[in-house]
């Protein structure tokens, strides 16, 4: 993807993925956003910062075609094109997985800047997976990005992590605009009050909407199979993620409805409507 | 002794600060209501705290001012922020030993 070629000189957008909280969906976002900007034909590269915990190749299907990684880059054990995985169906999709037989100390801010800016005149989209946590990884992750998607889902302890991720994002001068995905959401639980809802996390956290994502067992097994729930047609939140791939493009996109349907044939009627929409 | 602080503290009219939340409290006891303003009072806590060197400083200069007037027990001032219902409050008690002659 980073060849000699470099048709355009427009530069890429640089979106960190970030939470605060482990284990709400950053990776999941970021495979899915990015595989779905690629799916609209954009150039994207994926950075795992993860250093250490790398899950980003898992939830793409690609640990198996590892070769170098970001560490290896940085300490010129090799150059960045050997390091990029090329996606299994897209060609204009690849991932710098992070290292895992090391720690986050291996990076540091300015080595992330050096190399984004290399990414940055051959991609149109670097997408960088952040890791849990407020510290250098953190740090690493935020280093070169202009733009950030928080990851959140609508628990107490997940939004206060966030609430501290969004302070300091905003302290951040570099970063213009930064959104929220709001993951794991069960209508059926909204409905009967036993949730917070879509505008109590906006009203808390005062931060404007990228997308929802409704609790699905399609991430599940999306996860299990190696292949973005993006690419799963029929999966509600592959079309979540879709719109919201399409949102990042810029274009205007109405949010899902999630109002969930109770029963298999609603469900099954909802699935129909939506996709003659979509 | 705390106790008996505590029952001071709820009697005092007014704490000597406080910070307007500008968040409204929902009434009905469900799930949903409970996690918003239970998260509504943790982030103003959050984000209204101080840094350990800005509260070491408030509470030197606090000294500074109060013991032009009144000869207070330094050792045993206590200034902490604290949640009330829906507000955060600096609460400060400040041992007074006597007051100052006039000059």
């Amino acid at each position: 993807m980073v060849s000699a070629k470099s048709s355009s000189k427009k530069e890429a957008r640089v979106i960190v993925v970030t939470s605060g909280k482990g284990g709400v969906g950053k990776t999941t976002t970021t495979a899915n956003i990015g595989t779905g900007l690629a799916r609209m034909g954009h150039k994207v590269v994926l950075i795992d910062t993860d250093i250490g915990l790398r899950n980003l190749d898992i939830l793409m299907g690609l640990e198996n075609r590892i070769v170098y990684n970001i560490v290896d880059v940085v300490e010129e054990r090799c150059k960045l094109t050997q390091a990029l995985v090329k996606d299994k169906r897209l060609p204009n999709l690849s991932l710098l997985p992070a290292a895992q037989t090391r720690d986050k100390s291996a990076l540091s801010v300015e080595q992330m800047k050096k190399l984004i800016a290399q990414l940055k005149t051959e991609a149109d989209f670097v997408l960088v997976d952040s890791p849990a946590g407020i510290e250098q990884g953190f740090q690493n992750a935020i280093a070169a990005a202009t733009e950030a998607i928080v990851v959140c889902t609508p628990e107490m302890s997940a939004v206060r992590d966030a609430d501290r991720i969004i302070g300091l994002l905003e302290a951040k001068e570099e970063i213009t605009n930064y959104k929220l995905v709001l993951n794991r959401v069960r209508p059926s639980m909204i409905k009967t009050n036993d949730m917070m809802d879509i505008d109590d996390v906006l009203e808390i956290l005062s931060i404007k909407l990228l997308g929802v994502i409704p609790e699905d067992k399609d991430i599940i097994v999306s996860t299990n199979k190696g292949e973005p729930v993006v690419n799963m047609d029929e999966s509600l939140a592959g079309q979540a993620y879709r719109n919201i791939a399409r949102r990042v493009a810029g274009e205007d996109v109405p949010y899902l409805n999630l109002d969930a349907p109770l029963t298999f044939m609603e469900k099954v009627m909802g699935l129909f409507s939506r996709s003659k929409s979509a | 002794m705390s106790w008996l602080r505590r029952l001071f503290q709820e009697l005092a009219p007014a704490p000597i600060t406080s910070v307007g939340t500008g968040f409204s409290t929902n009434t009905i006891a469900t799930p949903k209501n409970e996690a918003c303003n239970r998260l509504k009072l943790v982030l103003m806590h959050d984000r209204t705290q101080l840094s350990a060197t800005m509260m070491e400083t408030l509470r030197d200069e606090l000294v500074e001012v109060i013991s032009k007037y009144v000869e207070i027990d330094k050792d045993a001032l206590e200034l902490n922020l604290e949640g009330e219902s829906n507000t955060i409050a600096l609460v400060a008690n400040i041992p007074v030993l006597r007051a100052r002659a006039a000059s």
